[in-house]
């Protein structure tokens, strides 16, 4: 072992920077330990109580910043220390000077820059959000609202405005949309194509992209609506809005739909408007009728992972009515089979940073694990009176506002999930955890650096079983993450219906099937 | 001479808020982060900060710095002199940072405890909350992460049998982040007295004093927040905070305690974790 360092004087960094350097350095590969902290009193009695104490940091004092790296050898504790250095000089360049980067203050400063822009995107807090939205509207801009904590008359209002203009607005709270071939907000680096996706759910129309992608299909559009849209106070104004330009949009072929049960008046124009469109339609409302969807004639399959391949068996065939391809049962019979066995695990505990997939977690195991619980229950799930302890099997939806107010998204940041694994892991009632890992633009950079060391720890002593939604064309690359975690010990699965299926079964062998209260 | 030079306006730079400590003089520019540009003589800090930092005492809130570039900040009777361009002072509002205007009202036992919950529920990981739930040394995992969370569980263990002096020592300048977590912890740990006090009508003033004297080290940053904490000059989301545990309602304290941790990495974390534990460790301080 190598400890090496070096002590910086007089340079200043904020907290932040410190912070997003030192989470970098402990993910480099080869780092045993690791500190850039101020050089204190204190800080050096805990590097020497650590075994990172050099004898340059003795004369440093309280505005110095000392780098201490230990590593397997000098070679690579170097190499370390070397790309610290460019971590903070890269830290260290100034704001560009006037002139250089042109940064608009608003909606008009920027349409002078970009005059042809037709699209506005818009990201600040909920109560200023909505006129954002109508001055963008206002100037012949189809709008994207990544803001939540829009009034629901606002949200009305917007889209009556967006209708009459035939404009588009998507969302408020919409986190998804690809325009054009351009990912927006959280989405994915998919395969363009003839497969056009309109979606109420995020993490849902994140997946049904890359399954397409990934299938060898590709999309035309993904058009977010915002989850309310379907709702019977808005009425699915944009849902509709957007299945009227697919069935007229030349690049699109198949039309796919997703979503959670719209409202049953909201649901039966979205049936009118599919039974008017010539182009083959297909459907996913998590935990809908069957019955009524079939009534209503909207051919709907039961989860996202179906829905996909559904839409992109109808794409390469190029006509409605075609099987979907087998899924790999053989293969995930073969993981259940392999699964770790905990003596007296009994059951599973979910942990989604996906609302959708939560959702859809408790359509796949309804009626086959019971009781299932949940901060977000839906059918017959009963609710988590504490969202922080499971009870039984529980599902926890970890992108709620009882986990996110004031923290980014557990899609970005995994530390309370991380934590909560733990946890679960420890809890000797545990057999499966069940987890989503969701990659693309916007979320966590790293998964694997940050998940891994928790799967390892974890899978020592129970089944861990992941979805991956991701391409290999995301900037986390897919296949790499996939490894990671398969060599940390996780049973990975391409969809969440695969990985709620195999987890469904582990737990359905190791357990009892008798309904038992924690 | 400052009255001959461009208003900050013409220039895209507004001023919004004017701190009620900010001293007159001239303060060569000391440091320059994205949201914060600090000015020092001596060992008087001045800070120029963005709208998302906030308010304070000793600080002017300024939108539009981008692209401006300044030796020195020059305060000098109703006007402010950065780089070439010239800030009204007269005309910005003042930020009031103590909190004698707060209103006290009956459920400060309960706005605690929610506040306790919140910051147990929310905070960043490897931030000084881990004293308050010990499930977060799970968080601490490489060698040095866990000697600071020993550490800091040792420091705070002596404050709270009475060693406030030791206690602080060992939490002075300790960990991480330009202002270390102990530092900040501290600092938080005098600003909760204050609210203590002002809470429960008692005479908090003697700990008060010790703990600063505890804790002051050589880091300008830190000891000017201590300072201020000594004062009790509170800054803007640390004020809105101490506004609703003293006489707010209790759905408005998950929010305080939002904005509290979004100050900083873990800046915020740990400074309500030092409010926290001064409130709860009132009697032995």
């Amino acid at each position: 072992m190598t400890v090496t360092g070096r002590v910086k004087k007089g340079e200043y960094f904020d907290s932040v920077s410190l912070m997003v350097v030192g989470k970098k350095v402990t993910a480099l590969d080869g780092v045993v330990d690791a500190a850039v902290v101020m050089g204190t009193r204190e800080n050096r009695a805990i590097l020497k109580a650590s075994g990172l104490m050099l004898s340059e940091f003795g004369g440093a004092d309280d505005t110095d910043l000392l780098i201490a790296v230990k590593a397997g050898s000098p070679r690579r504790a170097a190499a370390v220390l070397r790309e610290i250095d460019a971590l903070l000089d890269e830290l260290k360049k100034k704001p560009a000077a006037a002139g250089k980067e042109v940064r608009p203050r608003g909606l008009n400063a920027a349409l002078d820059v970009l005059p042809d822009a037709n699209l506005a995107l818009i990201s600040v807090a909920g109560r200023y959000a909505g006129e954002e939205a109508r001055k963008a509207l206002e100037a012949g801009l189809h709008v994207m609202l990544f803001s939540d904590n829009v009034p629901l008359e606002t949200e009305i209002e917007l889209k009556r405005s967006a209708a009459k203009r035939g404009l588009l607005v998507m969302g408020p709270d919409c986190g998804t949309a690809i325009i054009n071939g351009l990912p927006l907000a959280f989405a994915n680096a998919v395969e363009r194509g003839d497969i056009g996706v309109i979606g109420a759910s995020g993490t849902g129309t994140q997946e049904v992209t890359c399954v397409i992608s990934n299938s060898g299909a590709g999309v035309s559009q993904v058009i977010g609506t915002g989850g309310r849209d379907v709702k019977t106070a808005v009425g699915g104004i944009m849902f509709l809005s957007a299945l009227k330009a697919l069935a007229e949009d030349d690049a699109t072929q198949v039309i796919l739909l997703v979503s959670k049960p719209p409202d049953k008046a909201v649901l039966a124009r979205i049936g009118r408007e599919v039974r008017r469109i010539t182009k083959p339609v297909v459907a996913v409302f998590l935990g809908a009728d069957p019955k009524e969807l079939a009534r209503l004639g909207i051919p709907a399959e039961a989860n996202l992972e179906d829905a996909a391949l559904r839409a992109v068996a109808v794409s390469k065939a190029g006509a409605a009515g075609v099987k979907a391809p087998e899924k790999r049962e053989g293969q995930e019979k073969a993981m259940v089979q392999a699964a770790k066995r905990r003596k007296g695990g009994r059951f599973l505990r979910g942990l989604f940073s996906g609302g959708t997939f939560c959702a859809q977690a408790q359509v796949v195991l309804a009626g086959k694990l019971a009781p299932l619980y949940s901060n977000a229950p839906a059918g017959k799930t009963r609710r988590l009176a504490d969202p922080l302890k499971s009870r039984a099997h529980t599902v926890v939806d970890m992108g709620a506002d009882e986990f996110t107010a004031g923290r980014p998204h557990p899609m970005i940041d995994y530390t309370l999930r991380n934590r909560r694994i733990l946890e679960e892991a420890k809890d000797s009632r545990t057999a499966a955890i069940l987890l989503d890992v969701v990659l693309g633009y916007g979320s966590n950079p790293d998964p694997a650096a940050d998940l891994a060391p928790v799967i390892r720890k974890a899978a020592a002593s129970v089944a861990v079983v992941c979805s991956v939604t991701g391409t290999d064309r995301d900037p986390q690359g897919r296949a790499g993450v996939i490894r990671a975690l398969r060599a940390a010990g996780a049973i990975v699965l391409p969809t969440n219906a695969a990985a709620c299926r195999v987890a469904g079964a582990i737990v359905g062998r190791t357990g009892s099937r008798r309904k038992t209260a924690a | 001479m400052t009255a001959a030079l461009p208003a900050a306006d013409a220039a895209g730079v507004r001023l919004l808020w004017m701190g009620d400590r900010v001293p007159r003089g001239e303060f060569p520019a000391h440091s320059r982060f994205d949201r914060a540009w600090n000015f020092l003589d001596g060992e008087r800090l001045i800070s120029v900060v963005t709208e998302d930092i906030g308010a304070g005492a000793l600080s002017l809130v300024v939108s539009g710095l981008e692209g401006i570039e300044a030796e020195a900040l020059i305060v000098d009777g109703g006007f402010a002199r950065l780089g070439n361009l010239r800030l009204d002072l007269a005309a910005a509002p003042k930020y009031r940072s103590d909190i004698r205007g707060l209103t006290v009202r009956p459920g400060w036992t309960r706005r605690v405890e929610v506040f306790e919950r919140c910051l147990r529920r929310k905070a960043a990981a490897k931030s000084l909350v881990v004293l308050f739930d010990k499930r977060r040394l799970a968080d601490f995992r490489l060698g040095f992460e866990r000697a600071f969370a020993d550490r800091a569980l040792q420091g705070a263990e002596a404050i709270a049998s009475g060693n406030t002096g030791a206690g602080a020592g060992m939490l002075r300048g300790l960990g991480f982040g330009l202002t270390p977590s102990g530092d900040d912890f501290l600092a938080g740990l005098i600003f909760g007295l204050h609210l203590a006090a002002k809470a429960t009508a008692r005479d908090l003033g003697r700990p008060i004093a010790d703990v600063h004297r505890a804790a002051r080290g050589r880091s300008v940053f830190s000891n000017t927040f201590l300072e201020l904490a000594r004062e009790g000059l509170f800054f803007a989301r640390l004020r809105r905070a101490a506004a609703v545990l003293l006489g707010g309602r209790e759905d408005d304290v998950a929010r305080a305690v939002d904005g509290l941790l979004s100050v900083g990495a873990s800046s915020g974390a740990d400074l309500a974790a030092g409010l926290l534990f001064s409130i709860r460790n009132g009697e032995t301080l």
